[in-house]
């Protein structure tokens, strides 16, 4: 049993054209004149005469064949071949474009409300996928229509549920980080969590305001029958290897991923509890995605003395503007235009400027206390 | 969902189930492919005991240092520290600071006044 080509495997570009023209040179007396003989049935006396008197110069390397030639050959050859060959051609040529879709659905930046909508847009195309999609074999009479849609019927039902599977695994991942961060308040860490399976990156910042609302995505039956029946069988045997390795290793990425979130959380209450300041940053493999977080620890003695120190600066600075205002009424330095430029416009300006500022720190210092306070 | 939740997902029942109930696969295929789901259990296996031992590592590394950080805390000093470790799912980075910061003072003091003594010198005439 052969298992090539499968979509978790990521093929490199198969080439029809090569493995076609490799099958053509290699063929056995009997195939090649049943190959010859359509030809000529299609194409006629002349063309089937040079296809005769040229085969060896063309399999030797000593001439190359035209366009117009191998188009034609392309059209005759996967009629003769074993139903396991036909079908090896069908599946990658299906499955390449699959994998064309697939990568045009991922690289996307996303809220957390966003998930079911990512999830839910990226089997659309592949529902609507059919068989002009599929230009090699449109029109050219390989397969029949009914063979194509047996085999996309396969492969639709292998990437949704692998779509499931990568769904199911990043709601654990998800539903895992609340329940362990869940006592931390909003603005005390940032977190992203990157999807495997669609390369997609959902900012999780904000996961203790979000209530989960999972969906149920859509859950294809399938039976398949037909000339590829075994084949389409094995097809999907192989996905389902992949998908059982990949759920497994999930499982312990999951189990490993809770036991350092722990050690990581409690590291932070630790340095917490002594009265440090720290910025912890970790990345978390999990089952369907990878979780990176930044996790700030600050003193709430430090704080306090911080908002203290900018409450006596602007204590300090008001005062100055006070006395500043007063000195220059009483020994009326308003008549000196210099002074006034200087001390009025400049000084004043920039103690404004430090009372503002001021203010903002103490706002921010207050935003922290109530972030870290509890 | 617990740990020994987690662990029963290692069951191999339901891929071999299917593999027994696809009708075209010979005695033959279904020995291959039950040979490798077994090959693939020991790979998991043997995989998750390198990540488990990796963070336990990892967690004992961390522990010896955080310990060292709070002894010379304790003896007064200002700590200054950024550790990366790399634990089973992936790497764990922790900067801090803390510790006593009177010591700070003093220092800071004592520049101040070698810095003012310098001015003096320089500007006396």
């Amino acid at each position: 049993m052969s298992y090539q080509g499968t979509l978790a495997n990521k093929p490199k570009r198969f080439s029809t054209y090569s493995y076609i023209e490799k099958e053509f040179f290699n063929a056995d007396r009997e195939t090649l004149s049943k190959i010859t003989d359509l030809y000529y049935d299609l194409y006629g006396y002349g063309p089937h005469k040079y296809l005769l008197d040229t085969y060896q110069s063309w399999k030797s390397g000593y001439v190359s064949t035209s366009g117009q030639t191998m188009g034609r050959i392309i059209k005759c050859v996967p009629r003769y071949l074993s139903d396991e060959k036909r079908f090896f051609i069908l599946k990658n040529e299906v499955i390449y474009f699959i994998e064309t879709l697939h990568q045009k659905q991922q690289n996307k930046n996303i809220s957390l409300s966003e998930l079911n909508t990512l999830f839910e847009n990226y089997a659309t195309p592949f529902e609507n996928f059919n068989q002009s999609n599929l230009p090699y074999m449109d029109g050219k009479k390989i397969f029949t229509p009914e063979e194509i849609e047996q085999f996309l019927l396969v492969c639709k039902y292998a990437l949704l549920e692998k779509l499931n599977l990568a769904y199911r695994q990043v709601q654990n991942d998800l539903v895992l980080f609340k329940e362990k961060i869940s006592s931390f308040n909003t603005g005390v860490f940032k977190a992203s969590y990157q999807i495997d399976f669609l390369n997609s990156k959902i900012d999780i910042s904000n996961i203790n305001e979000v209530q989960f609302d999972f969906i149920k995505l859509k859950k294809p039956e399938i039976n398949p029958n037909g000339t590829y029946k075994q084949f389409a069988e094995q097809y999907i045997l192989e996905e389902f290897m992949q998908m059982n390795f990949s759920e497994k290793e999930g499982a312990v990425n999951h189990f490993v991923k809770s036991q350092d979130l722990d050690f990581f959380l409690d590291q932070y209450h630790q340095i917490k509890r002594k009265e440090n300041e720290a910025t912890l940053k970790s990345d978390f493999k999990g089952e369907g995605g990878q979780l990176s977080i930044v996790l700030e620890v600050k003193s709430l003695h430090k704080i306090k003395l911080l908002i203290f120190l900018s409450a006596t600066k602007m204590i300090i600075y008001f005062a100055i503007l006070i006395i500043a205002i007063f000195l220059i009424v009483k020994f009326e330095l308003y008549k000196i235009v210099i002074l006034l430029i200087l001390g009025g416009f400049i000084l004043g300006g920039i103690l404004l400027e430090n009372f503002k500022s001021e203010i903002q720190t103490i706002k921010n210092l207050k935003l922290d206390l109530k972030r870290y306070g509890q | 969902m617990d740990n020994n939740n987690q662990l029963a997902r290692l069951d191999n029942t339901q891929i071999i189930d299917i593999i027994t109930k696809i009708p075209n696969l010979t005695d033959d295929d279904r020995h291959e492919l039950s040979l490798r789901v077994a090959s693939d259990d020991v790979e998991i296996r043997k995989g998750a005991l390198e990540k488990i031992t990796q963070s336990q590592i990892a967690q004992h590394d961390l522990m010896s240092i955080m310990g060292e950080l709070t002894a010379m805390s304790k003896q007064g000093m200002y700590v200054k520290s950024k550790q990366t470790i790399k634990t089973g799912s992936g790497t764990f980075e922790i900067e801090m600071k803390g510790g006593d910061t009177k010591l700070i003072i003093p220092v800071l003091i004592i520049i101040g006044i070698v810095i003012i003594a310098a001015l003096v010198i320089v500007f006396w005439k």
